[in-house]
């Protein structure tokens, strides 16, 4: 009302969104327009010696190397182990904990509470399975942190066990949104359970079981402690996934390759992003 | 699923199978309390492993993580830290929140899309890029002081999107009517954002407050790279600390795992609903 | 108190007109219903005096001030939703309090302020309640909470939405003497909204029937009902409604007395209709129907018994007609025919194309 009332409007919006916009300037669209930066300029070793163009031929030559797809496979087999793996214990969980019993809210806080270890924490606790030295299940060949095959079969149990609480929280918050009438009429119409699982259950939680995928997989481009804390990279680089790679070129020199690589990391996170949206598009309508 | 109260002997095979499997998820945690308990060089040249503390049992590896661990300074930063995000966070988040909820102003649509674009740019992705631009002005540096590591730890985490657009669909979910009314009442658009639209959102806002937390406390790559010097530490980080090249601290790093985790897990305890609804928000509606 | 007036205005959403020229003066102390089925605009025009909605053209005046672009905040008017618009986190103090603490204008002090909350309170039996949340009271408490929150501000003008719609059948009768009590204790104007005949002819001093947008008629309830300004009011005044046959004037002076002819059968015109038009509209109500008549022959379809009355279910050519008979006369039988008498001065006649009142 007014063109005053719009002007005081527009400028308490703006006050508001301005600590936000800020942030967002420096610490996301900042370091994104200088990740493009350092890609197309070799800077020279000492800081403010100047920098050479190297163009994008410089760029595509990292993409296509075989530092940056080794780290993308390693990555990619990191989320082999972790993703379906996930889904599967969380439905396992949630499946076994979703019933009226008794004391089941012990079980169910049981079970989410891995939600409360941070990826430090629980690769620190895994150490005390998987270490070469000390780990209890040390001699078990496929943990083996020995064998580059198994190490990071290793690191990624960790994952799997800290993102568990999560995992079980979600397929339980869906579960309990399935209506009880539904699977009374699949039973009465003499569907048995395993088909009841599959054919009713499994289609109405979908979206929860889409949406977790998305969240492992995109934990799964970040992780990071552990590997630093469990394999250490090795053995023979083979648990290098990009993100530690990355980490690794911070000098000077290593900022073409590194910047390359991040923007390299953007982009595959860009297209989970994509599937993420179409298909949430389909199925939810956004609000005004 | 939810069967109703299942006959006893179903009853209990459930009861066996949940036991089972709290057995196993709560086994990685028994174990790292197992060797916290066990002598460090007993850990490292125990012939055959044992699921069992190794003799002879420390009871003081929890009070020696202070003592000897130090873990209290990174304590110390990890709770100002922490504070500092989840306070900033939910602030800006708010404000943003109303802005893009209840206030028409040009550029909306892209501002909007701006803020959510940022969901694409993690902290991991940009790290790189970060750290220069700190390391440029100085904040991140061998030499970094107090204020310039909490500066590192704290700034690029003061606002963020996922939280704005959170809370945003608590504001979309106030009825018309409701704000209609308080307008007509005389609120102006920060009165009704402080009295009506905040306390009416507390569920939400309450979710983000312990989402904000849990990640801001248990961050490692940030800090990992944006902290030069241990003296700044945080509780995360300070587990880097106890390696097996020093067998006689060896089993205060497991303690130092389980004491990290505390804080997150009494939070958990005490804010189940909360906590979950917001970790599961987005996924189910 | 004040009066509230429209001068030929219009309120547009884009492309739809939500309010089509409307021109009507509420009196000072009036009781006002705006009434009209849903989406007609009533609950536009009511949003436009509280300033919730601008005026796209035309002038809105409260008293004598102009008041297109004054913030809904300084028009000192209360409003009472269709929902209450309660706020959930406050008490039922808080709640009434809340228009006296939130006044960008001079704010009473505390003491003056709970003074006035008591009184409000008082006025509609809330004094209980005071410290309760809003959830936890029943609906009609809910209701007169809103009700006191809306007295509490001395408005000039109260606003009222729809305020009945959420109650029970037998608390929506209970509380439309209680408004109607209130209205006449705040000798205050009140401009209410409502899709429901029965509210608007219980409660009104007088009503506004609105429809797409425009004023069809405004009147008094007993002049709107008896003599409605166009087929609209005809119909949508009235339960049953209105029974309705298109017909023809037969004038010609070989056919006898003046009358009205229908496919089922001639009504008679006490007096020539004011127009020369051949087609009209006939419309007469079910009260105004005698089973047993000669004029007119229609087939029973339905006897509904209502304990003090019965409605008759008749096939009228193509449409449905509803006879009103007393419970102590003989009911007929369904499938029967019967002869309807009709008393002509009764008749309503409208002109089928502008659809306004002939007669």
């Amino acid at each position: 009302m007014g063109k005053r009332r719009n002007v005081r409007q527009w400028a308490l919006a703006y006050a508001l969104l301005l600590p936000s916009l800020v942030v967002f300037a420096v610490f996301a669209y900042l370091p994104l327009y200088r990740l493009v930066h350092f890609s197309l300029y070799q800077q020279s070793s000492r800081l403010g010696g100047g920098e050479r163009y190297v163009g994008f031929g410089a760029v595509w030559d990292v993409l296509s190397g075989e530092r940056f797809l080794q780290g993308t496979w390693i990555t990619i087999k990191f989320l082999i182990f972790t993703v379906p793996a996930g889904i599967a214990l969380g439905v396992l969980l949630a499946m076994a904990a979703h019933r009226r019993l008794k004391g089941i809210k012990i079980f169910q806080t049981i079970f989410s509470s891995t939600v409360a270890s941070s990826v430090a924490v629980s690769s620190v606790v895994f150490l005390t399975l998987v270490n070469e030295q000390i780990g209890l299940l040390r001699n078990v060949s496929w943990l083996s942190l020995k064998s580059p095959n198994s190490a990071l079969f290793a690191a990624a149990l960790s994952s799997v066990w800290q993102n568990l609480g999560l995992t079980f929280v979600i397929v339980l918050a869906a579960l309990q949104t399935v209506p009880e009438e539904l699977l009374e009429a699949a039973h009465l119409d003499g569907y048995g359970a395993v088909r009841r699982f599959f054919r009713v259950v499994v289609p109405l939680i979908s979206p929860a079981l889409f949406f977790l995928a998305i969240v492992l997989v995109v934990y799964g481009f970040q992780a990071y402690a552990q590997i630093e804390l469990i394999t250490g990279g090795g053995p023979l680089r083979s648990t290098e996934t990009l993100l530690y790679r990355i980490t690794k070129l911070q000098k000077n020199t290593d900022l073409q390759v590194g910047a390359s690589m991040s923007l390299g990391l953007f982009g595959l996170t860009f297209l989970v992003a994509l599937v993420q949206f179409r298909l949430l598009e389909r199925r939810v309508t956004y609000g005004n | 699923m939810a069967t109703d109260a299942p006959r006893r002997g179903a009853a209990i095979g459930w009861y066996v199978l949940l036991s089972a499997l709290s057995l196993i998820v709560l086994f990685p945690v028994w174990m790292t309390i197992a060797r916290a308990l066990s002598d460090g060089s007993a850990t490292l040249f125990a012939r055959t492993p044992s699921v069992l503390p190794y003799s002879p049992i420390q009871w003081d590896a929890f009070s020696r993580a202070f003592t000897e661990g130090g873990l209290g300074r990174p304590l110390l930063v990890s709770g100002l830290v922490t504070l500092i995000i989840v306070a900033a966070q939910t602030a800006t988040a708010v404000g943003a929140a109303y802005a893009f909820a209840f206030l028409e102003f040009p550029f909306k649509r892209i501002v909007m899309v701006l803020c959510a674009a940022t969901l694409l740019l993690p902290i991991e992705v940009t790290l790189i890029a970060n750290i220069q631009t700190l390391q440029e002005v100085g904040l991140v540096s061998p030499s970094q002081g107090f204020g310039e590591a909490i500066g590192a730890l704290t700034l690029p985490f003061l606002a963020q999107a996922f939280g704005i657009f959170l809370i945003r669909q608590g504001f979309l979910g106030i009825p018309k009517d409701l704000r209609d009314a308080a307008q007509l009442d005389g609120y102006s658009d920060l009165g009704f954002l402080r009295r009506v639209a905040v306390p009416v959102t507390r569920p939400v806002i309450g979710s983000f407050v312990l989402i904000a937390f849990l990640s801001a406390y248990n961050q490692y790559v940030w800090p990992r790279f944006s902290v030069k010097t241990n003296r700044w530490d945080t509780v995360q980080l300070a587990l880097r600390r106890f390696g097996l090249d020093n067998p006689d601290q060896l089993n205060l790093g497991f303690a130092a795992a389980i004491i990290a985790a505390l804080p997150v897990l009494v939070l958990l305890l005490v804010f189940q609903k909360q906590l979950i609804r917001g970790l599961t928000a987005g996924a189910v509606k | 108190m004040s009066s509230v007036s429209f001068d030929h205005v219009t309120k547009r959403f884009g492309d739809t007109t939500a309010v089509d020229d409307l021109t009507l003066e509420v009196a000072d102390r009036e009781f006002m219903v705006l009434l009209g089925p849903s989406g007609c605009g009533k609950t536009t025009a009511l949003r436009m005096i509280a300033g919730l909605e601008s005026v796209t053209e035309g002038e809105l005046r409260i008293g004598e001030r102009r008041v297109n672009d004054v913030d809904a905040r300084d028009r000192d008017i209360s409003m009472v939703f269709q929902s209450y618009a309660l706020y959930p986190h406050m008490t039922v103090r808080k709640n009434i309090e809340s228009p006296l603490v939130a006044t960008r204008h001079a704010r009473p002090a505390a003491a003056e302020r709970a003074a006035r909350v008591r009184e409000a309170a008082d006025v509609l039996d809330l004094a209980p309640y005071l410290d309760r949340k809003p959830g936890e009271l029943s609906g009609g408490q809910r209701q007169r909470v809103a009700l006191a929150r809306a007295i509490v501000r001395r408005p000039q003008v109260f606003l009222m939405d729809e305020p009945l719609s959420n109650l029970d059948a037998k608390l929506r009768t209970q509380t439309r003497l209680e408004l109607v009590e209130l209205w006449r204790r705040l000798e205050a104007t009140f401009i209410y909204v409502t899709h429901d005949q029965v509210e608007a002819m219980t409660m009104a001093s007088r009503i506004a029937v609105i429809a797409d947008g425009r004023l069809q008629q405004v009147g008094p309830p007993q002049a709107v009902y008896d003599r409605p300004a166009n087929l609209f009011v005809a119909g949508f005044i009235g339960s049953p409604p209105m029974n309705m046959i298109a017909g023809e004037v037969d004038r010609s002076p070989l056919a006898g007395p003046l009358r009205v002819r229908t496919a089922i059968g001639n009504i008679p015109l006490p007096t020539p209709p004011t127009t020369n038009l051949h087609s009209v509209v006939a419309g007469i109500r079910p009260e105004h129907l005698r089973l047993g008549g000669s004029d007119l022959s229609v087939e029973v379809l339905n006897v509904e018994q209502l304990g003090h009355e019965r409605h008759v279910i008749c096939r009228a050519g193509d449409a449905r007609w509803v006879v009103r008979q007393a419970a102590h006369e003989p009911a007929p039988a369904v499938g029967e025919r019967v002869g309807l008498g009709v008393d002509g001065a009764s008749l309503h006649l409208f002109d089928p194309t502008s659809t306004e009142r002939i007669a």
